[in-house]
């Protein structure tokens, strides 16, 4: 891997993690949520300073260059955060909706205690 | 035969033009039903109007679309122990006159569909060829033969009720119909109605909509059915 490559991965990482943790601090991001990124992004750095592990598993696994390994690996892990992320957005809008129609139910019932029938 | 409670649940968004008229015309001609309106976060003075008539009606903080209107509506139902719910339009397609039909048929059946084309044929259109294309997936994974899927004016009994307002997935469409017919074996009957044109307003149908629609039902019945 080029010096210039692993220059890329360290920079990357160090920026996510900075806008990460900016996210959290700021209060625009749960704690909860930001572990994935830290944690992807502590993988990035490793990969930058010691590119061996890639090359180590590429090897293991058969591909013929180790970028082929690591994108497909990356592209793997986006994937399963992007279904993860859909599936907790799906959930969000099933408990707005409950929500809502719990808010419509209980504003009709109070209204009906508050003004009993003529 | 002992009374039904029966709740017409009249899901409104944007009505301000027809609702006066139609839950007017329920509370005058039809005392022996209870009726609720949806107010799904209409933007006009739909809630202005229900309020000051004094209607009674469910206000939604947000919209939801259909499903989520009607199934606070069916919320409601299952809360005050209704035996039979029944969705009425808020733009006076469904005509109250054909309900007690419906509520005939409910004692006998879980869902009783208000049905255009029981003995009347099929109008040939663009329409009508969705339709029948739904009705016949419907009829492939369940066996059956539901002519009028698309009708919104469907009857509900309280078994139905629990199951409906609770939980995703489960607006009043054909998909639902069809899952309810094939995972909770429900009876469905359809009797004949006629639909009147809406009073104002705009209809939802347009192409975009209409291809989602479709691909909705195709993908929700021909495939997610078994794995519910």
């Amino acid at each position: 891997m080029s010096v210039f490559l692993q220059a890329i991965l360290f920079i990357a990482a160090v920026i996510l993690t900075a806008f990460v943790t900016r996210s959290v601090k700021k209060s625009k991001m749960r704690i909860e949520d930001a572990f994935f990124w830290v944690v992807l992004s502590f993988f990035i750095l490793l990969l930058s300073i010691f590119p061996q592990i890639g090359y180590w598993f590429s090897d293991l696994l058969g591909f013929q260059a180790p970028i082929n390994f690591i994108m497909l690996f990356f592209i793997f892990v986006l994937l399963i955060k992007g279904f993860i992320t859909s599936r907790h957005a799906s959930q969000l809008e099933t408990k707005v909706r409950e929500l809502s129609e719990q808010v419509a139910c209980d504003r009709l019932n109070h209204y009906e205690r508050t003004h009993p029938e003529k | 035969m002992t009374q039904r409670k029966v709740l017409l649940i009249i899901p409104a968004y944007n009505e301000e033009e027809s609702i006066e008229r139609v839950v007017d015309e329920l509370i005058a001609d039809y005392p022996q039903y209870d009726y609720v309106v949806v107010n799904d976060g209409s933007k006009d003075s739909t809630a202005t109007i229900c309020r000051s008539n004094g209607y009674r009606f469910l206000d939604l903080p947000i919209n939801l679309g259909l499903a989520g209107a009607f199934q606070a509506g069916l919320k409601y139902a299952y809360m005050r122990d209704y035996d039979c719910a029944i969705q009425i339009d808020g733009d006076g397609q469904h005509r109250p006159e054909y309900i007690e039909s419906l509520v005939r048929e409910i004692g006998d059946y879980d869902i009783v569909i208000g049905s255009r084309f029981v003995n009347e044929d099929k109008p040939k259109s663009m329409r009508m060829l969705g339709s029948n294309l739904i009705s016949g997936i419907i009829k492939l994974t369940t066996g059956v033969r539901i002519n009028d899927p698309t009708s919104g004016m469907r009857a509900y009994n309280k078994k139905m009720i629990k199951e409906l307002a609770f939980g995703p997935n489960l607006g009043p469409e054909p998909d639902t119909i069809s899952y309810l017919i094939k995972r909770k074996g429900a009876q469905v009957k359809e009797v004949q109605v006629q639909m009147a044109d809406r009073l104002a307003g705009e209809s939802y149908l347009n192409l975009k909509s209409s291809v989602k629609y479709m691909t909705h039902m195709f993908f929700s019945v021909l495939f997610i059915q078994f794995f519910r």
